[in-house]
């Protein structure tokens, strides 16, 4: 077990592409971190720089206190799970999760050892016979875990180790995943694209876009304070609604000019994110988590709107609502997503509710609003206003 | 099965006959001679009904070191396959693990050495195994053949080793294996169909050599391939005699191809991605 650290650390592959730029991060021993961002952010190749499988162009990584830019990968003793799990086909499961010990010259006895202890601990013991092609997906993503774990390395490094999976297999993994690596207690560093296995597995997420690190803290504090737009919108599943709006003062205070209507932002709000008093007169863009808002029936609630659609998902019910009468029918319905992920700056906005009426389409709704858990961002900087 | 497709199937069954008639014709040819008696060799129109005679497998025992010249053929396709592989299929490895884009052009360079004419090359190869003392040996042709074959088992090998995932070399060097390590013990064991089917063609193309070998071995170690031919029109030797000749050069190869025939085909499909 060991803490990881970047001091600095950028790749700049031979073409010129700059995959990670000045990246700082300190992975504490024993901690789960999650890193995360969508394709192409350099997230595999930090994580491949750990692993000693990508050479770091320029800066510092320290793995246990020392400096690791110029050891091999097999001087690291890292394990590392692979997107593909990366099992070698022409071994068995058994020789699969004895190799590493095998090729570090363990004797004989301490290799069937380990390797039944864990196969027991995953539930191998019947598949330890068969080689991978045999095995079904989740089968050898246990077996790849199964090869990580029977080593007792300094660290984890798992690269989408779920992807491959479906829906449900992914949850009971991803459950899986995190209990072994809390009972090994192991430093673990686990790259994902999807923000539910953030949220659900780390004990600390680093947001990354474009090579650079966004915002490193804990889900909830990522969720809850992100830094920009673009980790709000990451971060969160629906996803953040963010809609065009302005600060008008007003004799009594500030006004929030939002999809048509005026809505007075209490003066202790103002007194905690006194950034705002910058913006009056201009336009900012709001967050509105989707369930921060809520359907209402009060005439005194904050907007109006028509009912887009509704998914009813059982234990909870998601309502589009599309405020403003003149965003009404631009674009496709569902197209509120950019292409990294991150919703557009629109007037619809998505309400989650735990349970909820059925509204048929094109129904007039008023639509409540949770100032408090409002989020606020330059349109121009995209950093959250504070 | 409707009789427009039943039409098709069976036009393509009879062309696929009459390839084969067309193909195995003169094979068929020179093994029945072997058989027959010298008067039914040349009958006109050829006898299908004859008296089979072993007579003419006699006369190969009779007139050839059989057992020396198999030794040649052997002992040159061998050495040459072993050194053609030991050379080519870490070569391919690495170009195929290079992440240069000008790696394909290098494998396709490769491919077009295998493409030379040997005659191209037989004077200056004739000149340099003779000052280097190797004329006559077996190891000139070895070491020829060596040099061709090997660029063809580059660029077999690039294929199958870019078809690869380098992730499970990746995997077993995280598992503590160093860089040769991991190519031997993770990443030949994952090409074992391509290294099989580079062995096959190796040793097809130095078993079946003539010219390097009619032009480069001496007497002592001539191959049953350069015999063969030059056995042609001498005085003592009948065609029923070179038909049995040509058993011992086509047969071990005709085996070997149906035995990994499998991996000759997969060898073949395989392209580069």
């Amino acid at each position: 077990m060991a803490a990881i650290r970047f001091s600095d650390v950028n790749k700049t592959y031979p073409g010129g592409h700059i995959a990670v730029r000045d990246l700082n991060l300190e992975i504490e021993d024993g901690e789960f971190l999650v890193l995360v961002g969508p394709s192409g952010c350099g997230k595999s190749t930090a994580l491949r720089m750990i692993a000693g499988l990508e050479a770091i162009t320029r800066g510092v990584l320290t793995i246990g206190g020392a400096v690791a830019n110029g050891l091999s990968p097999r001087q690291r003793n890292v394990a590392m799970i692979f997107q593909s799990y990366a099992l070698y086909p022409h071994l068995t499961v058994g020789e699969n999760l004895g190799f590493a010990l095998k090729v570090r010259r363990e004797p004989r006895e301490l290799i069937e050892t380990r390797v039944g202890e864990t196969a027991a601990m995953l539930e191998l013991k019947a598949l330890l016979g068969r080689r991978p092609g045999q095995l079904s997906g989740g089968q050898r993503q246990r077996v790849a875990m199964g090869r990580a774990l029977v080593r007792h390395p300094r660290a984890f490094l798992m690269d989408e180790p779920l992807s491959n999976l479906d829906a449900r297999l992914r949850g009971q993994m991803r459950v899986e995943i995190a209990r072994l690596q809390r009972a090994a207690g192991v430093t673990t560093v686990y790259v994902t694209h999807d923000q539910v296995e953030a949220m659900t597995m780390a004990d600390r997420v680093a947001v990354m876009r474009d090579g650079v690190l966004q915002q490193l803290g804990a889900p909830r504090e990522l969720y809850d304070r992100p830094v920009n737009l673009f980790v709000a919108g990451f971060i969160g599943a629906p996803p953040i609604n963010l809609l065009p709006a302005a600060l008008r003062p007003t004799g009594q205070g500030v006004e929030l000019e939002l999809a048509g209507a005026r809505i007075v932002l209490p003066p202790e709000l103002i007194q905690r994110r006194l950034g705002l008093m910058a913006y009056q007169d201009r336009e900012i863009i709001v967050g509105v988590r989707p369930e921060a808002a809520s359907v209402s029936h009060e005439p005194e609630a904050a907007l109006s709107g028509m009912v887009a659609f509704q998914e009813d998902l059982g234990a909870t019910m998601v309502t589009t609502v599309e405020l403003g009468v003149a965003a009404r029918g631009d674009g496709a319905i569902v197209d509120d997503l950019s292409e990294s992920g991150v919703p557009r700056v629109s007037t619809r906005m998505r309400i989650v509710a735990q349970s909820g009426a059925r509204r048929a389409a094109d129904q007039p709704v008023r639509v409540a609003l949770d100032l408090e858990r409002l989020h606020f961002f330059d349109p121009v900087s995209r950093l959250a206003i504070v | 099965m409707p009789d427009r497709a039943r039409l098709s199937l069976l036009a393509r069954r009879f062309a696929i006959c009459v390839v084969l008639v067309i193909a195995l014709a003169p094979v068929v040819w020179l093994f029945s001679i072997a058989y027959k008696p010298t008067s039914d060799i040349f009958a006109s129109p050829p006898t299908l009904l004859f008296s089979p005679t072993w007579d003419n497998f006699s006369s190969v025992f009779r007139y050839f070191n059989l057992g020396r010249l198999l030794e040649s053929s052997l002992i040159i396709a061998i050495g040459s396959t072993a050194l053609s592989l030991l050379i080519g299929v870490p070569a391919g490895y690495a170009l195929a693990r290079s992440t240069s884009p000008r790696a394909i052009w290098l494998a396709y360079f490769f491919l077009i050495i295998r493409t030379v004419p040997p005659i191209a090359t037989l004077i200056p190869f004739y000149l340099l195994m003779r000052d280097i003392g190797l004329l006559g040996t077996w190891w000139a042709v070895i070491i020829l053949n060596t040099a061709l074959n090997s660029a063809f088992v580059v660029w077999m090998m690039f294929a199958f080793f870019r078809a690869a995932p380098a992730s499970i070399e990746e995997a077993a060097m995280t598992d503590g294996c160093t860089d040769f390590g991991a190519f031997i013990q993770v990443a030949l064991p994952t090409v074992v169909p391509g290294l099989i089917a580079s062995a096959i063609f190796c040793v097809m193309f130095s078993w079946n050599d003539f010219l390097y070998a009619m032009f480069l071995t001496k007497a002592d170690t001539k191959t049953i391939s350069v015999v063969l031919l030059s056995a042609y029109g001498t005085k003592d030797i009948s065609w029923g005699t070179l038909g049995a000749l040509a058993h011992f050069s086509t047969l071990p190869i005709v085996v070997m191809m149906i035995a990994l025939n499998r991996y000759f085909v997969q060898g073949l499909t395989q392209g580069v991605h």
